[in-house]
């Protein structure tokens, strides 16, 4: 990370890169119990402690450029022992989201490109997803106690929307059995969407708004079509 | 007898206490080494003010001081007449110096590199807007609580609102004292930035133009960082004002490493000295700063009104507990100066004709009567043990359990060890470790003890300041003594406990105890005595 | 969001098991060793972000479903993350998640447990994703939804 050339002019920082940030990061004490409740403190040689000194020193060029911040978890823990109460994991995913969306790492960004285009990660077609929602339903359906199982799709009216996680659609189509049998054993009036489906919100880890915002609004948009009350959120 | 306060100093403390003291009714005498009008103090100097018996004495230096507590005659001179007044109180509250670290720094002052006073005070026009300043503050040495505090205001003063950069480099920034947290918080707000060396140092340079240049590296993020500032602040320390030398001297004071006229003690109140009725406030008492002076004042104050109200009715309520005085019996007494050198609280007094225990001055802590070559000094303070009981001969060899004397200030040792007290251990409580003598000790171990402990306060706590280091020699004479005569030397030992450490006096106890048990019984012959019996020392017992 | 009501999986399977809609025999893994881990986002962070964390819904749900199970430690707005949270199990920096996995897997070996109850996709992945590569390859990772479903007693 440390620059090993000359060293840089402190003049040039700019130190008021960040003030607008609602993070009260300049009551930093620099006491370290951050690091020391950080799961990821110590890999790239970096610290949540580090993280917010070069935030409050405006080094907007190296934290884009880091690593560190997709490699935090955003796990909180940093946040609640925090004595200054500074919020440093808002702050990892503010770096995250100044990242340039084509070095956003891994598929992260990739998915979240998906989901806008097609509404879900997988880029599933609306036909194949219902093939497999009808498939796993038959396949309940023949367990002892649920005879006569059906997955409602796009029922109007119903008490209760659940959105469903992407990889139960993709490989884990066993474990999209649970919560539809808990329904069924509990005579719920539930369903699930053929369009937007999608359950994860990736915006939450890129640091995007906007594409957080836009999954929402698709949500709300299939319960407000359906005019359906209530939202199940197993994600 | 008096009521004459005698203040010394031109401090606003020293003005704060005059001005208190005055609405009090209480008469003052001020004595100003400079001039009057920079104080602001309108009466004319050398006469009694018009509100009252006031009196305001300037270009005047103090000579001498004979006397004690509620009785004090201060020889002063003015205009090279030299005149006595009485005072029952002396209050000193001489303003102390800022001294620019420059050395420290490596930095000469220019128009680019000032003290932190100076820089403070010209905030607004120090540097144009958007300019860089460096702010040094306790880099290379421990900088002074309230110097943490003037260097930060100061970074806040040129921070805000104009754009200004402010690079603070500090070691350990003091903000423990009241509203330091809270400046640091403000200047944060303001936007100065901190750069913390604790493993580290900057490089700091100074080119001829008296330009500077910074090179570190930032111990938090690693980066390494140049920075060439507009103006560069430099620390400085509060110094005792240089007239402390001859006033502790005159007073005979114990100063602190720093100059300074109150030594760390725990013991030592707000603005106690050593000595009875001679009080330190403000600058004169420790490196403080304006903002601290108003507290140091209402301490004064409330010493004065103790003293006067001590004074005045010896045996009443108060809370500041001194022991039985010491009283040098004049026959017997040679003249050697032993007690009046010894003496902590400066309570002996020199006349032509002998020498004297001023009585309101004697804290009574004993060290004098134990020091005494002659045992001319009578000393009440050391009495017979609290439950000294009589043991049963233990002549089964192997249930010998050693019979104990612990002489144990009262102060420290007596507290901590409370439950100490059985039939095998007899707690004689002495006023400070100080006043236990070599034949304190000695007779202890005749009348039957098999080991003496002296349990006294730890050095810095002592109430007589060098009382626990004298204990401790007269356990090292004895322990010289019983080697060359044929004895254990580990009969008698010096410890030391703080009056909270229970637990610690309890193993130290232990442990000495079975010391001891190594040795044989003193009645088998080892030091010469009466039979093994009562363990008790003679009230008042002294050297014969 | 007002116009909505929104339930978090704790919230529903609370109010059917409550209100008596589906009936959970406890037996079926009665000898197991379960505990649980606390996912960061319905916990610590839920409670930063929104005032309330769900500590005591899934530990009360848990309860309904096995007599026998363990605490972690530490445990509720301590726990330590599994090292699948902030979208690590896609941003495709496999060493250092598997690296986070040992602490967790340390955690769940000391605790005993031989089976551990997850409320969260990313958890489950990313414990169920280090286990064999970290020793506990018979470790057993379940949802706590189908801890439920695995109970359900259904009518015939």
């Amino acid at each position: 990370m440390s620059r090993t050339s000359d060293p840089a002019a402190l003049e040039r920082l700019d130190i008021d890169r960040f003030v607008d940030w609602p993070a009260p990061y300049q009551y930093c004490l620099t006491c370290g119990l951050c690091a020391g409740a950080c799961p990821v403190a110590g890999i790239d040689d970096f610290d949540p402690r580090k993280f917010v000194r070069m935030v409050s020193m405006g080094m907007e060029e190296e934290l884009v450029e880091a690593r560190w911040p997709w490699i935090c978890t955003m796990c909180g823990r940093c946040d609640s022992v925090c004595p200054m109460e500074i919020g440093i994991s808002g702050m990892v995913r503010n770096i995250r989201g100044m990242r340039e969306r084509d070095k956003v790492p891994g598929g992260l960004q990739k998915g979240l490109e998906q989901v806008e285009k097609t509404g879900n990660v997988l880029g599933l077609p609306k036909e194949d997803f219902i093939f497999i929602v009808e498939d796993v339903a038959e396949e309940i359906a023949e367990e002892p106690g649920f005879s006569g199982f059906k997955v409602p799709i796009d029922k109007e009216g119903a008490f209760i929307l659940s959105t469903i996680h992407n990889k139960l659609i993709n490989t884990q189509n066993e474990d999209l059995k649970h919560l539809w049998k808990i329904f069924y054993a509990a005579k719920e009036d539930w369903t699930i969407t053929s369009d937007y489906w999608e359950g994860v919100n990736w915006g939450l880890f890129t640091g995007d708004d906007r594409a957080m915002r836009m999954m929402v609004e698709r949500i709300i948009l299939q319960m407000d079509t359906l005019k359906i009350e209530n939202l199940l959120w197993p994600e | 007898m008096t009521q004459n306060i005698l203040i010394i100093g031109n401090s606003p403390c020293a003005r704060g206490i005059r001005a208190d003291l005055e609405r009090l009714d209480i008469p003052t005498i001020l004595i100003l080494a400079d001039g009057v009008s920079a104080d602001g103090i309108s009466e004319p100097a050398g006469e009694l003010s018009s509100r009252g018996s006031h009196a305001v004495f300037d270009y005047t230096t103090v000579e001498g001081c004979t006397g004690t507590a509620g009785d004090y005659q201060i020889r002063l001179r003015r205009d090279r007449e030299p005149f006595t007044r009485s005072a029952a109180a002396v209050v000193i509250a001489e303003q102390g110096l800022q001294v620019p670290l420059y050395d420290e720094y490596g930095l000469g002052p220019s128009g680019k590199v000032l003290p932190v006073s100076e820089a403070a005070a010209r905030a607004g026009e120090l540097l144009p807007d958007g300019g860089t300043v460096a702010v040094f503050n306790g880099i290379y040495s421990e900088s002074q609580p309230g110097m943490a505090d003037a260097a930060m205001e100061c970074a806040i003063a040129i921070a805000e609102n104009r754009g200004r950069r402010v690079f603070f480099f500090t070691g350990n920034l003091k903000v423990s004292g009241a509203g330091g947290e809270l400046l640091f918080r403000r200047s944060r707000e303001a936007g100065v930035v901190y750069f913390k060396f604790t493993h580290t140092r900057p490089a700091i340079r100074q080119e001829d133009t008296g330009a500077v240049r910074i090179e570190f590296t930032d111990e938090i993020t690693g980066e390494p960082f140049v920075l060439t500032p507009d103006v560069t602040v430099v620390d400085e320390r509060i110094a005792p004002s240089p007239r402390l030398d001859s006033l502790a001297q005159i007073f005979r004071l114990h100063r602190d490493a720093g100059g300074f006229l109150q030594t760390p003690n725990v013991r030592r109140a707000p603005v106690s000295t050593n000595r009875r009725g001679i009080f330190a406030a403000g600058p004169a008492r420790s490196p403080e700063r304006e903002s601290d002076a108003p507290a140091d004042a209402h301490a004064a104050i409330g010493a004065v009104l103790d003293l006067l109200h001590d004074l005045h009715d010896p045996g009443g309520d108060s809370i500041h507990r001194r022991g039985l005085p010491a009283e040098i019996d004049q026959n017997a007494c040679i003249r050697c100066l032993t007690c009046f050198r010894i003496c902590p609280h400066g309570a002996v007094l020199l006349f032509p004709d002998r020498l004297a225990v001023g009585e309101s001055g004697c804290m009574g802590c004993g060290i004098c009567a134990a020091q005494c070559p002659r045992g001319a000094i009578r000393f009440e303070g050391v009495r017979a043990g609290e439950t000294g009981g009589a043991a049963p001969d233990a002549d089964d060899a192997e249930k010998f359990v050693p019979k104990m004397v612990i002489f144990a200030c009262e102060k420290s040792g007596r507290i901590a060890a409370r439950s100490a007290p059985s039939e095998k251990i007899e707690l004689v409580p002495v006023p400070c470790g100080g006043a236990v003598s070599d034949a304190h000790l000695l007779d202890a171990l005749q009348s039957g003890a098999d080991g003496v402990l002296l349990l006294a306060c730890h050095v810095g706590n002592c109430d007589a300041e060098t009382g626990t280091r004298y204990g401790r020699r007269t356990v090292e004479r004895v322990q010289k003594v019983l080697e060359k005569t044929g004895g254990a030397p580990g009969r008698v030992a010096y410890r030391t406990v703080a009056a909270n450490m229970e637990s610690e006096a309890q193993s130290t106890i232990q442990n000495f105890q079975q010391e001891l048990s190594a040795l044989s019984p003193v009645s088998t012959g080892k030091v010469q005595g009466e039979s093994r019996g009562t363990v008790a020392i003679e009230k008042g017992k002294t050297l014969s | 969001m007002e116009r909505f009501g929104t339930f978090t999986i704790f919230d529903i399977l609370i109010k059917y098991i409550k209100e008596g809609r589906i009936r959970l025999d406890k037996s079926r893994y009665a000898g197991r060793r379960v505990t649980y881990h606390e996912p960061c986002n319905y916990a610590r962070k839920s409670e930063a972000t929104f005032g309330y964390g769900y500590y005591e819904e899934p530990r009360w749900i848990l309860s309904q479903c096995v007599d026998d199970w363990v605490e972690l430690q530490p445990n509720r707005r301590d726990q330590i993350c599994c090292g699948g949270g902030g979208g690590t199990l896609l941003t495709g920096y496999n060493e250092e998640r598997i690296r986070y996995g040992e602490r967790k897997i340390r955690q769940i070996r000391q605790s005993g447990a031989d089976l551990t109850i997850v409320p969260c996709h990313s958890c489950h992945g990313q414990i169920k994703g280090v286990k064999d590569e970290l020793g506990m390859p018979d470790l057993e990772v379940k949802y706590l939804w189908e801890l439920v479903a695995d109970c359900l007693v259904m009518e015939e």
